[in-house]
């Protein structure tokens, strides 16, 4: 056990180096502990030890300055991708180098907006950030909200650990709460955020995933099948045509073609966020 | 120093770009309709760069037309990444808000922003009779990428002088009234040559879909409505389960086939013929 130091340094190396903004690493028993059964690391790689989370592709400040609500959501899908590949990548340098085995976490979804693997929880347990109230994301103290995929791997390493006191909420919405009992996020989407914070922390939180779905993902899968059900049922030919060839219809299919727009298309809860916004001062972007 | 326009083009030519122009945002808001400018997507839009590359060489020798599409579609590919990680390069080194818009359709056939437009005014090229295509001066046809960013940037501006008609091809319209594209496709292409200009050109674009996308999107559109549409329930059966809706179907889950799958247009052109000849 003397050399894992070493190798957790070059693992974390490794993923920068290709990109990573951030790495952590967590134990699989840490996780499968509160992931639901069939959704736990150790149920998709047996002997799964330890899972790296890596985060990064943050959004380009020029796309959160975009007034075309689905642009922020379009370049976020674009840079999920980029972090995919940094995870694919990561697996491939573990198993040459390690000779461990190694998996890139899978992205498909079992049943309905079910992932196989929540790659936020695992970034929560590898002491990434903890959960916003915005759409139960994680929010990081530096980088704000990013993107993250997982590898899960039989080898044995040194886990870092959770971040304790929260990121979220931060001393502005803390203070906006004690004044008219909302924060910025929930004040930009009352519907599908609900939240209760006490003593400068979350008490309560929900977020309203379906309302979510049907409001900022209207051109995704779920979107192509309920115009689906609804062109075939109806009676009237012409209804029907036009369902069917009119362009809601197309753009849910050219979504799917081309891998565009199908989850968030609105992150107007990110947007706002205080320690998002503060994530993009380094930068002095001008505009 | 170099200046921040030789840089940016040598570092977006440096991750593979063939070629790399400047064009300035409110000359393309001027030519565009409302919802289509650079202005609409970033408004804080001062220059956007485009960025071109050629399929490999080899494409032209592959006998399936399909494949052909395929191979060139991921060459396209390739270019949308450079100009994504432009936008990271720009705003992380100058502290511009930039972004690579997304280069799909709102709704049918129209897309957000015309890339071929923000070439012509980036200097990469001219239009051409050949599907409206943008003809590069030494390249000939190139795939482009673009980057919108409200960095202030030197533009290239336009050619003075269109790439097409080349000289080849005013004299074979002055010989035979055609050139090599309309030879090769003159159910979608049509047009006019007069003292060594395009007098005009027509572009039948629903034809070309209808031809060279038979597996794009709208296809399988137009199979879903004629599997609706079918009352008989065996024949409805062969439909959905048959090989042309399983083509489709495959084409979209592996984003293979979708777009032009046809190119025959191109492939007879004069300008950069160079390029896609090898050994």
């Amino acid at each position: 056990m003397s050399n894992l130091p070493v190798a957790e340094e070059k693992i974390k190396k490794f993923a920068r180096k290709n990109g990573a903004l951030i790495t952590g690493i967590a134990s699989v028993s840490s996780i499968d502990e509160e992931a639901p059964k069939g959704h736990r690391p150790s149920e998709v790689l047996e002997g799964a030890k330890s899972v790296i989370v890596v985060g990064g592709g943050k959004i380009n400040l020029g796309a959160y300055k975009s007034p075309m609500a689905y642009i922020p959501g379009y370049i976020s899908s674009v840079k999920v991708s980029g972090v995919h590949r940094i995870a694919f990548k990561l697996a491939d340098f573990i198993e040459k180098e390690f000779d461990h085995y190694a998996i890139f976490s899978p992205q498909a979804l079992s049943g309905a907006n079910q992932p196989v693997i929540d790659d936020e929880l695992c970034a929560i347990k590898a002491g990434l950030g903890t959960r916003a109230i915005a759409a139960y994301r994680v929010l990081n103290k530096t980088h704000g909200f990013l993107n993250y995929a997982s590898v899960i791997t039989t080898m044995p390493l040194k886990s870092d650990s959770p971040i304790k006191k929260p990121v979220c909420p931060a001393p502005e919405c803390v203070e906006m709460w004690e004044e008219s009992q909302t924060t910025p996020c929930l004040q930009v989407c009352p519907q599908c955020l609900k939240a209760e914070i006490k003593d400068g922390t979350i008490k309560k939180i929900k977020f309203n995933r379906m309302i979510h779905e049907s409001r900022s993902q209207t051109t995704s899968t779920s979107a192509f099948q309920k115009i689906l059900l609804e062109a075939l049922n109806e009676k009237d030919p012409e209804k029907k045509k036009m369902m069917l060839l009119g362009d809601f219809f197309s753009r849910t299919i050219r979504s799917m073609a081309y891998n565009y727009n199908l989850s968030n298309t609105t992150i107007e809860c990110l947007r706002v966020c205080p320690v998002e916004q503060r994530s993009y001062s380094k930068q002095k972007a001008r505009g | 120093m170099r200046n921040p326009e030789d840089a940016i083009k040598k570092w977006a030519i440096g991750q593979n770009a063939l070629v790399a122009g400047i064009a300035s945002a409110s000359d393309i808001d001027q030519l565009q309709a409302e919802g289509h400018r650079p202005s609409d997507i970033l408004p804080s839009a001062k220059s956007v760069i485009v960025i071109g590359s050629l399929p490999f060489a080899g494409t032209w020798k592959i006998p399936d037309y399909k494949v052909v599409g395929e191979v060139a579609f991921q060459c396209n590919e390739e270019l949308y990444r450079i100009a994504y990680h432009m936008a990271d390069y720009i705003e992380s080194k100058y502290g511009y808000e930039s972004l690579f818009p997304p280069p799909d359709s709102i709704g049918n056939w129209s897309p957000l922003l015309d890339i071929k437009r923000c070439a012509e005014m980036a200097g990469l090229g001219s239009r051409s009779l050949a599907g409206e295509m943008i003809l590069h001066p030494e390249y000939g046809f190139l795939y482009f990428a673009i980057t919108i960013t409200s960095m202030p940037l030197v533009p290239d501006g336009p050619l003075k002088d269109p790439v097409c008609p080349a000289p080849s091809c005013v004299r074979l319209f002055e010989k035979i009234g055609t050139t090599p594209c309309m030879n090769a496709c003159p159910d979608c292409l049509s047009g006019t040559i007069k003292d060594g200009r395009i007098v005009s050109s027509r572009y039948d674009r629903n034809r070309c879909a209808t031809r060279a996308q038979s597996t794009s999107p709208p296809a399988l559109q137009r199979q879903i409505l004629g599997a609706a549409e079918e009352t008989n329930p065996a024949k409805r059966k062969m439909i959905v389960l048959g090989d042309y809706f399983s083509r489709s179907v495959k084409s979209l889950s592996y984003r293979s086939h979708l777009d032009a799958t046809c190119m025959e247009c191109w492939r007879p052109c004069p300008v950069g013929m160079k390029y896609r000849v090898k050994k």
